[in-house]
């Protein structure tokens, strides 16, 4: 099997032209606005359908093998594809706003926080002999536990209790945890990528350019100035792609 | 229920002759319900032996006039049936039967003619009000279906259990279904089961697994990119 073959090298060039599109935007100041908040809320449902069932099956691995890693990756899909869920329910009750922007960056944040420990991990040789009852019980632990901080989230975020994250351009705040989780996400994606070229398992590659359009799309929200522009639907863009690259990964033979 | 007639379906080393005798010790021993055994395959002193293996003891039951043993040739019972089965169900008044097998019956019987005698002995057993679980050696095929419907008998029977050998892992599995019910709702999963030391224990279904009544079956999708991210990750 070749490290690279057609299909490899052409799934790196979505997130080619995304880079392209968002830097073209900004440098030829293109801030055209197309409110459309159902389509947006329509990609955010599909982000969470994804992570979903990434969450099902890393769950499921997870209980096969008891890898601290692959739950630490399990919660931080649920987290992802929780806030992305909100997320859409927000842009079609409440438009694109601070409260969207607050819930979408926090739980970026935690799910790259997951994902970060989970590659250390990883990277540390980490793993677990726990039986299988012990390792339902954390599973259950772990999902409850979710769900729950995100549901704290938005009851905060709702009743102003959260930090402004964007208004209607990214705070100083906003713009930190932007750049953290960029840098998370890099890592990370980075990090997949280097294991895919040592383990030639295609799962890696796809999940790690799904991490790294997640990456690219909180650069480019870094940068944002104008909601509904085509800058935020390149950013938008590239966090509906992660799904499509989590899909991929997921359906791989190897 | 009372009266019905169930066929138990499977080829050979399924557990068939094992499920059919632990159904008869069990009406005894939990339901205090008496059993006649009809046998074509084996002698008495086989079935005593092997039944033995499981800690059941016929010969106990069968002088506690629970239980009869009976070892005959398919034409008799098809010539005699009457005078066969009406002595032994007048002497310890049985609530079960198991006839094992109906397949032998095939031998002595032309193709056009089977159905219409084994509904006559179907139709006899009910009439004596008798539950009876008859056992069909179904040939192993990778076919979603079973040759059952192929002896035209399936119709004639209240409830058919599959019992099916599959291959999981290099290893060979036993799958137990129940293909039909009559007038009741039940339970349409492929559940696993084994043949232990004391009978036959069923266990959960093959969730991770589809096509398994073909008897190749395939982990599902999730299962195989579950196997997958333990791949990637913990390797």
């Amino acid at each position: 099997m070749p490290v690279l073959d057609l299909r490899k090298m052409l799934g790196i060039f979505p997130l080619l032209v995304i880079i392209v599109i968002s830097v073209t935007t900004n440098v030829f100041d293109l801030h055209a606005v197309f409110r459309l908040p159902q389509v947006a809320a329509g990609g955010y449902f599909f982000i969470a359908l994804v992570l979903f069932l990434t969450t099902y099956i890393s769950a499921k691995s997870y209980l096969g093998s008891g890898s601290p890693t692959i739950l630490l990756l399990s919660s931080g899909a649920l987290t992802y594809g929780l806030t992305s869920l909100i997320t859409g329910l927000l842009l079609i009750f409440m438009g694109a706003g601070n409260a969207s922007a607050t819930i979408f960056l926090t739980g970026i944040l935690f799910a790259s926080i997951l994902n970060l420990q989970g590659i250390i991990l990883l990277s540390l040789g980490v793993s677990s002999e726990l039986e299988l009852k012990r390792r339902k019980i954390i599973l259950a632990a772990n999902y409850l536990f979710v769900p729950i901080l995100m549901v704290l989230l938005t009851l905060a975020t709702l009743q102003g209790v959260t930090p402004t994250f964007a208004a209607p351009a990214n705070t100083l705040l906003g713009s930190w945890v932007i750049v953290i989780n960029a840098t998370i996400f890099t890592v990370c994606s980075v990090t997949f990528m280097w294991r895919y070229f040592k383990l030639r398992t295609d799962l890696l590659y796809w999940y790690s350019l799904g991490l790294g359009l997640v990456a690219i799309g909180s650069f480019a929200v870094l940068t944002l100035t104008t909601p509904d522009d085509l800058h935020h639907w390149a950013a938008r863009s590239a966090y509906y792609l992660s799904g499509v690259y989590f899909i991929v990964a997921n359906l791989t033979t190897s | 229920m009372q009266g019905d007639a169930v066929m138990v379906a499977g080829s050979t080393g399924t557990g068939k002759t094992t499920l059919a005798l632990q159904h008869l010790v069990n009406g005894i021993t939990q339901y205090n319900e008496r059993g006649l055994y009809v046998t074509f395959e084996q002698l008495p002193d086989q079935i005593y032996r092997d039944a033995k293996s499981f800690g059941w003891d016929l010969r106990k039951l069968e002088q506690e006039n629970k239980l009869r043993v009976i070892c005959t040739s398919p034409d008799l019972l098809l010539e005699t049936q009457e005078n066969l089965l009406d002595e032994p169900i007048k002497e310890i008044q049985p609530s079960r039967i198991v006839i094992d097998s109906l397949s032998h019956l095939e031998m002595y019987v032309e193709e056009k003619n089977l159905r219409k005698e084994l509904y006559r002995l179907v139709m006899y057993l009910k009439t004596k009000r008798l539950s009876s679980l008859l056992v069909w050696e179904s040939p192993q095929t990778n076919r979603t279906s079973f040759s059952v419907s192929e002896g035209g008998v399936s119709f004639l029977v209240d409830c058919i259990i599959l019992l099916k050998l599959v291959e999981i892992a290099s290893s060979v599995k036993k799958a137990i279904v129940i293909v039909k019910m009559r007038g009741s709702d039940h339970d349409k999963s492929l559940r696993e089961y084994e043949i232990t030391s004391s009978g036959v224990k069923i266990s959960s279904p093959f969730s991770e697994y589809e096509g398994v009544i073909t008897g190749s079956p395939r982990r599902t999708f999730t299962e195989k990119a579950a196997k997958r991210w333990a791949k990637a990750f913990t390797e």
